[in-house]
């Protein structure tokens, strides 16, 4: 009921709001797809030969191209033909699709040739691609150039032939099929200089002399290492040539074939030897140095991390950070070095250097002056590129402070010299003098030297000499006591022949224990025949002498307590006594 | 007059500049080196310190300085002949020890072998030093022993550690002084032909490059040529202009 009374001003109302949320959802849509929409542009090949064709493709991603594309007119070059194709493509459901404008584009220049920047209409937006260089050179020399209708052919480019040492160009192998397959990667002759990786060839179709080609363009950077007349190719390069009929399958006969190109003459210029500056490392090209440092108000110790970034063109893998000067105050860890925005080839681009240094000393100082020096081989000469001023605050530590050394979270203190900067200079000069000849070669040295050598030898003589002199002492102490005991057994003979049998007894006891006593160093009135067999064998003396010894002792006791003892015996004690005496110093030991 | 008045303000001029470049204290000379060191000018704060050395001022911070100086000028050899200078002078430096390490591994030579790097801690008159007082108290304590026999016992450990003192001192100072009184040789050119025979017509055997160390092991009568060895035995004979002699001090 109320819907069938319903009134025409509602009704006009609800169409109107209809028409608002489907014109607001359009223009949502079209808002959206605006927002996806890419514009591109690339030129193949961008290293070309001058008076030849190039195609130049505006390549439009997610929209409707709604006017007409144009390159825009220059003395550099010629439009000589346009194409348009398109392409679709399904990623998880979402469909794209892309618009590629195609021109050829002949230069006719040499050097670089800038194709500008293309207007593009889509969506009722203006877009810009971005202007495309290329490089234009002359026909390389080829002694043995293809004919046209060649099945298969090298070209070997490059982008100068003058360069310095160091000096990053281009080289380009570019092979031209006809009808083959299975190219493989080219091989380029290269001794006096360093290739770069080589790029994923591009390939596209050229029409040389009515035939149409496929080209394949291997591209790779390259500098030199040496100066001088070198040559720089020829690159060879595999592939399989279609001969004879082709069969109703599109199938030929395929011969496998190494096509060589022509070698280019490189003119290498060493860099100059003459104001060099110091914290020239090698780099050449053309760049520009920035750096920041964060954070800029520290306690000593704690880190500092600077941000150092070469911009340019120059061989950016290479590049090393100088060593520099002044930070003598500050320790410096070693730097991180990573490339940032380069191109496929990495020889444009940003270098990013990431240095922690810490510093040593408080106060509010400058962070010291940063230097990178280069050639510039368009300028032919070395340039300095100085980094701005930092200022830096410093603070003493606290109580708690960071300790002079932290332990960095992932760096480690550089201890590899190559990478640590230099110590700067020793402001003070110290004591100054002649250089003095070393301890050794002077004469007056050895003469000291010999001073505690010779105190020693004095003190070893002079002991020696005491020695030797006590020994004379004992020598005359003996010769002493022989006569003595000498004399002593002339009195035991001079009583023998008295016939005073207790004498000669008794005075042959008292000589033994005389000699016994001289060489056992006891009081003679102590030796007695236990002490004598205890002692004797001791003092190495031998059993026979022992059993003399012994034998003596008791005869004298024996004729003590008789004395009817014979002449005979009495001769034969003394003989005994006479020879034991005299063989007693020769065995026993001191 | 007003032109003989500015001929002789000139003349002056002229002469008292040429007096206080004469007159200028070693500390003065050192400090304008240095000056333009920290310019950039390095270049041209080589021959300052040069003229101090032959002016016969040596200390360690001339020889460190003109080595930094070298360094930063790309001059390896020179460099390295500086700093041995100065380490000579002042063995336990590590400023020194570090920036002959950097001036080495640049020049693409090997460190020295880590005995010998501890060895050269104390310089060759401190080993002759330490060498002759442990000689001395060998000495005095074998006197000791030969003097007081009832002390014997105690003096017997003390023996021990001087003549151990006397043989690990002289040892060193003899292998330091091996080292360090032959002459040496450092290439200062940027290449030098190493050659078999004396004579520019002998075949080259090999080629050494600005900052090579060698010894000498022989000379030419009193030609320059010379007879160097370097490390793996890389022998051959060089013209000294080539590079800089280094004798004993």
């Amino acid at each position: 009921m109320l819907m069938s009374s319903s009134n025409p001003s509602m009704n006009a109302s609800w169409l109107a709001r209809v028409l608002l949320i489907l014109s607001a959802a359009l223009l949502l849509r079209v808002e959206l797809a605006a927002q996806n929409v890419k514009v591109t542009a690339t030129a193949r090949p961008q290293m070309v030969v001058v008076n030849e064709v190039v195609e130049f493709i505006v390549t439009v991603e997610g929209g409707a191209v709604q006017r007409n594309i144009s390159v825009p007119p220059s003395g550099d070059y010629i439009v000589t033909g346009t194409g348009r194709s398109s392409e679709y493509s399904s990623v998880n459901g979402v469909i794209t699709s892309k618009d590629h404008h195609t021109f050829q584009v002949r230069p006719i220049k040499k050097g670089k040739v800038q194709l500008p920047a293309v207007e593009v209409w889509v969506y009722g937006k203006r877009y810009f691609t971005t202007p495309v260089l290329l490089d234009v050179i002359d026909e390389p020399e080829v002694t043995n150039a293809p004919t046209p209708g060649t099945p298969a052919f090298v070209r070997l480019l490059v982008n100068k032939t003058n360069v310095y040492v160091g000096e990053v160009f281009l080289v380009e192998v570019q092979l031209y099929v006809l009808s083959g397959q299975d190219a493989q990667y080219p091989q380029l002759d290269s001794e006096g200089f360093v290739l770069g990786t080589m790029q994923q060839p591009l390939q596209h179709s050229v029409v040389l002399g009515q035939y149409p080609y496929q080209m394949l363009s291997f591209k790779s950077s390259v500098h030199a290492v040496k100066a001088g007349e070198l040559q720089l190719g020829p690159a060879t390069c595999n592939l399989n040539i279609v001969v004879g009929r082709v069969n109703i399958f599109g199938i030929g006969q395929l011969r496998p074939t190494t096509l060589k190109s022509n070698p280019i003459k490189m003119n290498v210029l060493p860099l100059p030897t003459r104001d060099v500056p110091p914290s020239f490392t090698g780099a050449v090209g053309r760049f520009q140095l920035s750096w920041s440092a964060t954070p800029t108000n520290v306690v000593v110790g704690d880190p500092v991390t600077l941000s150092i970034r070469i911009t340019g063109d120059g061989p950016l893998e290479t590049i090393q950070l100088p060593p520099q000067l002044g930070w003598e105050d500050f320790r410096v860890y070693a730097a991180k070095a990573t490339l940032e925005d380069t191109d496929a080839l990495k020889v444009s681009g940003t270098k990013r250097f990431e240095q922690i240094v810490t510093p040593l000393k408080e106060g509010s100082t400058h962070l010291p002056p940063l230097e990178f020096a280069y050639f510039d081989p368009e300028l032919k000469r070395y340039q300095v590129e100085r980094g701005s001023p930092i200022q830096l605050k410093v603070t003493a530590p606290g109580s708690a402070a960071a300790a002079p050394n932290p332990q960095l979270p992932g760096v480690a203190p550089d201890t590899q010299p190559a990478e640590v900067q230099i110590f700067a200079l020793k402001p003070h000069l110290g004591a100054v003098g002649p250089l003095s000849s070393p301890l050794l070669s002077r004469p007056w040295f050895w003469i000291l030297a010999a001073v505690p050598v010779l105190l020693f030898a004095s003190v070893v003589a002079r002991t020696k000499w005491n020695e030797r002199n006590k020994a004379g002492a004992t020598r005359f102490d003996r010769q002493r006591f022989q006569q003595e005991l000498n004399q002593h057994l002339n009195s035991v003979v001079q009583a023998q022949q008295a016939g005073n049998v207790a004498e000669v007894y008794s005075l042959g006891f008292r000589a033994l224990q005389l000699e016994l006593g001289a060489l056992l160093q006891r009081p003679a009135m102590s030796i007695t025949a236990a002490i004598a067999e205890e002692e004797l064998p001791r003092r190495g003396v031998s059993p026979e002498l022992l059993h003399q010894v012994q034998d003596l002792f008791q005869q004298c006791d024996e004729a003590r307590f008789s004395l009817n003892q014979s002449p005979g015996t009495q001769e034969e004690f003394v003989t005994q006594l006479r020879s034991t005496l005299a063989q007693l110093p020769t065995e026993v030991r001191p | 007059m007003n032109r003989d008045l500015r001929f002789l303000l000139l003349v002056f001029l002229g002469l008292q500049a040429f007096l206080g470049q004469a007159c200028a204290s070693p500390a003065e000379r050192f400090h304008q080196a240095n000056h333009l060191y920290e310019q950039g000018k390095v270049r041209d704060s080589i021959p300052i310190y040069r003229e101090l050395i032959s002016s016969n001022y040596h200390s360690p911070s001339i020889h460190f300085n003109l080595g930094n100086a070298c360094l930063q000028a790309g001059q390896l050899g020179n460099a390295i002949v500086a700093y041995r200078h100065a380490l000579r002078m002042s063995p336990r430096d590590p400023k020194v020890r570090q920036n002959l390490a950097i001036a080495r591994e640049r020049a693409g030579q090997s460190a020295p072998p880590q005995w010998k790097s501890w060895l050269s801690y104390l310089s060759l008159n401190e080993w002759t030093a330490l060498a002759f007082f442990s000689l001395a108290s060998s000495c005095g304590v074998g006197a000791l022993w030969q003097l007081r026999p009832k002390f014997r016992e105690t003096l017997s450990s003390l023996l021990a550690v001087s003549l151990l003192c006397l043989a690990a001192s002289t040892a060193s100072l003899i292998v330091l002084a091996q080292d360090q009184m032959q002459p040496g040789f450092v290439v200062t050119t940027k290449e030098i032909s190493l050659r078999r025979g004396p004579f520019d017509e002998s075949p080259v055997i090999a080629t050494a490059t600005d900052g090579s160390e060698f010894r000498v092991t022989d000379q030419k009568g009193s030609s320059s040529w010379i007879e160097i060895t370097g490390e793996k035995n890389r022998s051959g004979w060089v013209q000294s202009k080539n590079g800089v002699l280094l004798y004993a001090p």
